[in-house]
């Protein structure tokens, strides 16, 4: 057996040396049987740490089924393992943002995005707004990602509404294309304006904000939200 | 030697193996250390959840339960889903607080370790799909591993307090310690492997671009590298290097020759996800979960002595009630 991690060498006699490391540290040891338990314990867990990214699509079918199985589900699901760890994969791209208008009941209109700097400090703050921009695209089992994009959207307006106390607001869903190393070198900014793209618009009124959200019928075989985890460019990060 | 024989022994082998991996006692300086890390970034998380918590938390605002969770998932759990009221919700928040603020400190250490960990999976799986991001997942695996072991046994309240009523044995070496760690260091290499992977199956990854497209993002920008866009080469070396690491962590952290090389590329990997993409918290929290690869012996001759004063001016040179050993926090 190998002599004893991190500690310090007088604290082993020479005549120790022969000794198994688990005496020689002066610890409590466990039993073999607790051993075996806990190498069990162990084993399951890790398959299930391994498991949990492994069947993020595209994976093979069997894992897929495998993952989201009563059989481990009950394991990985709870303890928060059932994710990718994609953090800007396959490809970063381009962000999301979500604008919007309300009309306040005196006819004031509030404009703003999510996320916003200037509005949303510290920067953790700023980072779930903008989560929250991302992962309105974010498609639940086979759900079409331009219908969730809308449900989230008539979400978000419904809370404008409630938060501004308006009439009416207007929800867009913007991404904010990426410049190429050319384009920027030729001297485009970031925040050039034909960078971004509205691509969902949602309007919503006061008088809607009670009604039920129409949401597609899940169930549990398709409620792998995390098949889209990387489709945000920084979602999984 | 007989093939029986011969696979007799591999297995024997392979069980000692297995055996002192696992079940060695190890010094829990390293486990206390992330404890203190981990309950600081935790508590910090959770403050931030403060400028909004009846937003992302009530029951309608941002994201409404209906709306966000597939409406028959049994799995997932969450103490969110039982608090209906805003004066509730912010006496669940205050409490969180106070216990990722104990963990932090070292009160209770294990108790506090348990309750962290079922309080950030409840946060994390409120906001998940929906707000929740990398740093949930981090926090949420280093709670989990935490309440395995010791982790209050060094640089905590409960050993000042323990040397203070005079009961102040060194911190003994402790197998629980050891598997904790074991488990943050195999699970950290898998979610390296997967990161990994997972940039393979994409174009930019490949062809050195990934980099440029990180930095010219400009919603996730906080310093301006678009200057790189003159020097493609810089890119696409850090684009190689950034996938290199990622997928060979698992292999190169192990041996002690190349061990060192790869917490530098930690260091640098997520320095510049901190710095430069926006992403402080989770770029301190990636660095905490790699601590788990540094020994215990050179933690404590980082942290001791620091340590030290802290314990000597609580609770003075030894406890004044027999032990003749300064005292160490």
């Amino acid at each position: 057996m190998s002599t004893v991690r991190n500690l310090p060498a007088k604290a082993a006699p020479p005549t120790e040396a022969k000794r198994p490391a688990r005496e020689r540290a002066g610890a409590a040891t466990w039993s073999r049987w607790v051993r075996v338990l806990v190498s069990v314990l162990i084993a399951w867990h890790l398959l299930a740490v391994f498991l949990g990214p492994f069947s993020i699509p595209p994976t093979s079918e069997s894992i897929f089924n495998l993952a989201q199985s009563p059989l481990l589900s009950w394991y990985i699901r709870p303890l928060y393992l059932h994710h990718g760890y994609h953090f800007f994969a396959p490809d970063p791209g381009a962000s999301s943002l979500v604008r919007y208008r309300v009309t306040g009941k005196d006819g004031k209109e509030i404009t703003g995005q999510l996320p916003d700097l200037e509005r949303q400090r510290p920067r953790l703050r700023y980072h779930r707004y903008l989560m929250l921009a991302e992962q309105a695209k974010l498609a639940i089992g086979n759900e079409p990602i331009e219908q969730r994009a809308q449900a989230m959207l008539r979400v978000y307006a419904q809370q404008l509404l409630r938060k501004y106390d308006g009439t009416e607001a207007r929800v867009e869903y913007v991404i904010h294309d990426m410049l190429s190393p050319g384009e920027v070198r030729d001297g485009m900014k970031l925040d050039d304006p034909r960078t971004f793209r509205v691509v969902e618009v949602v309007n919503q009124t006061a008088n809607d904000l009670e009604a039920p959200l129409t949401l597609p019928h899940r169930t549990t075989s398709d409620s792998n939200w995390q098949a889209g985890e990387s489709t945000p460019s920084g979602s999984g990060q | 030697m007989g093939v029986w024989q011969r696979t007799r022994e591999y297995f024997n082998t392979l069980a000692t193996a297995w055996d002192e991996f696992w079940f060695t006692p190890t010094d829990p300086a390293t486990l206390s250390l992330i404890r203190v890390f981990t309950g600081a970034m935790l508590f910090y998380t959770h403050l931030i959840w403060s400028w909004d918590l009846i937003a992302f938390f009530g029951p309608n605002g941002w994201l409404p339960l209906e709306a966000i969770r597939p409406v028959s998932d049994p799995y997932s759990w969450t103490f969110f889903n039982l608090i209906g009221s805003h004066w509730l919700l912010w006496t669940v928040h205050l409490a969180s607080l106070l216990i990722f603020f104990c963990l932090m400190v070292g009160l209770f250490s294990r108790t506090m370790a348990v309750l962290a960990f079922i309080t950030a999976i409840s946060y994390a799986t409120r906001v998940t799909p929906g707000a929740f991001w990398g740093l949930d997942k981090i926090n949420c695996m280093l709670a989990m591993y935490l309440m395995l072991g010791p982790c209050g046994a060094r640089y905590s309240l409960d050993r000042l307090w323990q040397l203070q009523k005079g009961f102040a044995p060194e911190a003994a070496p402790s197998i629980a310690a050891n598997v904790a760690i074991r488990l943050i260091q195999i699970h950290l290499c898998i979610i390296y492997l997967f990161s990994g992977l997972g940039k393979l199956q994409g174009d930019f990854w490949w062809n050195g671009a990934a980099v440029w497209y990180s930095i010219a993002n400009q919603e996730y920008q906080s310093l301006d590298l678009t200057w790189l866009a003159n020097y493609p080469a810089i890119m696409d070396l850090l684009t190689h290097a950034t996938v290199f690491f990622e997928v060979f962590y698992c292999c190169l952290i192990w041996p002690r020759l190349t061990r060192p090389w790869m917490l530098l590329g930690a260091v640098g990997i997520h320095g510049f996800i901190a710095l430069g993409l926006g992403m402080m918290t989770f770029g301190l929290v990636m660095l905490i979960a790699n601590l788990a690869f540094i020994s215990p012996a050179t933690v404590r001759r980082w942290v001791d002595p620091l340590a030290r004063r802290i314990s000597l001016a609580v609770v003075g040179d030894g406890t004044g009630q027999g032990t003749r050993e300064p005292a160490r926090a």
